[in-house]
C-alpha cells in the first residue's frame, strides 16, 4: 500500500489543456470553413441572405457547440477550488482517476465535436439519398450515445475533496448521480436512435429534455445542499 | 476487469462499497459494521483497492476509503447483490451473513 505516496499531475495536466486546445483550434478552423462552404453554396443557390432559412442551422451550430464544448470545462475548472502552491498533488487513487476522466472527456468532447462537423460534411454533400441520409444521423447519435456513456461510467472516479467543510460525503452523492444520469441517458439515445421514424424525432428530443432538466434540477439542489449550514 | 469480478464476488466486500456509497469512511467507522478481525477487513480493503474499486489516504492513524467505482462497476455491484453472488473456488454458491 502507498498511500502517503503523491504524484504531481500538473504535468499531465498541463498536456492535456495543450492537446485538448490545439482539438479545439483544428475543429473550429474546420468547422468554421464548412460553415462558410455551406453558406456561400446557399447564397449561391437561394440568391440572397434571407433565403438561406434552415441552412443558418448548421453553419451556426456546429461552431457554437465546438465553441460550449471548450468554454463549458474551462468555466466548471474555474469554479473548482484551486490546489495549494498551484500544484496537482495527488495520491495515486486520486491521479489515477484524474486521468481517466481527463481522457474521457477528452474523448467526448473530441467526439461531440467530430459529430459536428460530420453534420456539416453532411449539409455540404447533400447528394445523400433519403435513406443513406437517415441511417447516417442515426449512426451519429448512437456514436453521441456511445460517447456519453464512456463519459458518465468514467465520472463517479473523479476525486472527491476529503476535508470534512467540503462535504465529501454530499460530493460524492452527486458524483454518481451525474455519472449514472449521463450513462442512463447515453443508453436511452443509443436505443433513441433505433426507433421507428415515426417517433425518433419525438423519442431524441424527450431525451435530451429529460437529461437537460434532471442536469439542471441536480445543480439547483447540489448548490442549495452545498449553501445549507446542516454539516454532511 | 477479473480483479473487479473477483472483488465483487465476496458479500463482505459488496457491504463495504454499500457503505461507501454515501461517502467517504475512515476503517474504523467501516469496521464497526462487521463482526470480523480487524487483519480479514485489512485483506477485503486490498481486494478492494488492487481492484480500484476503493481510493484510501492515510491521515495520521487512520486510514479513509472511499468508494472509486465508475458507474459500470456500480452496476454490477447492485447484479451481483441482487443475485447474491458468492463465488468462490470458481463455482457459484448462496451468499453467507457477513462474517468474513
Amino acid at each position: 500500500m502507498d498511500d502517503a505516496a503523491t504524484t504531481d499531475m500538473t504535468p499531465f495536466l498541463e498536456r492535456h489543456e495543450r492537446r485538448t486546445q490545439r482539438v479545439f483550434i483544428t475543429m473550429l478552423c474546420i468547422s468554421l470553413m464548412a460553415s462558410a462552404v455551406i453558406f456561400t453554396d446557399g447564397l449561391h443557390a437561394k440568391g440572397s441572405v434571407q433565403a438561406l432559412g434552415g441552412l443558418w442551422i448548421p453553419i451556426l451550430s456546429a461552431p457554437l457547440v465546438i465553441v460550449w464544448l471548450r468554454i463549458g470545462p474551462l468555466l466548471w475548472a474555474r469554479s473548482q477550488p484551486k490546489p495549494p502552491g498551484g500544484r496537482f498533488l495527488m495520491n495515486e487513487h486520486d491521479a489515477r482517476g484524474t486521468a481517466r476522466v481527463a481522457n474521457a472527456g477528452f474523448v467526448f468532447v473530441t467526439g461531440v465535436g467530430a459529430l459536428a462537423i460530420a453534420g456539416q460534411m453532411g449539409v455540404i454533400m447533400s447528394s445523400l439519398d433519403t435513406r443513406t441520409a437517415d441511417w447516417t444521423w442515426r449512426a451519429a447519435t448512437i456514436l453521441m450515445g456511445l460517447l456519453m456513456i464512456n463519459f458518465g461510467n468514467a465520472w463517479p472516479r473523479f476525486p472527491i475533496p476529503r476535508q470534512p467543510e467540503l462535504r465529501p460525503a454530499m460530493q460524492t452523492k452527486y458524483k454518481r448521480f451525474y455519472g449514472w444520469l449521463i450513462v442512463v441517458h447515453g443508453l436511452l439515445l443509443a436505443l433513441a436512435a433505433l426507433l421507428p421514424r415515426s417517433v425518433v424525432i419525438s423519442a431524441i428530443v424527450t431525451v435530451c429534455l429529460s437529461l437537460a432538466v434532471l442536469s439542471v434540477g441536480g445543480l439547483v439542489m447540489y448548490y442549495k445542499d452545498l449553501m445549507s449550514p446542516r454539516a454532511s | 476487469m477479473s480483479q473487479v469480478f473477483k472483488a465483487l464476488a465476496d458479500p463482505t466486500r459488496r457491504h463495504i462499497l454499500q457503505l461507501l456509497k454515501s461517502g467517504p469512511m475512515n476503517a474504523g467507522e467501516i469496521a464497526e459494521h462487521f463482526a470480523i478481525s480487524k487483519p480479514t477487513l485489512s485483506a477485503h480493503f486490498a481486494v478492494l483497492r488492487e481492484a480500484d474499486l476503493v481510493g484510501s489516504e492515510k491521515d495520521g492513524k487512520h486510514i479513509t476509503y472511499w468508494l472509486n467505482a465508475s458507474v459500470l462497476e456500480e452496476a454490477l455491484l447492485a447484479f451481483a447483490g441482487a443475485l447474491d453472488l458468492n463465488v468462490k473456488a470458481g463455482r457459484m454458491a448462496p451468499a453467507r451473513k457477513h462474517s468474513g
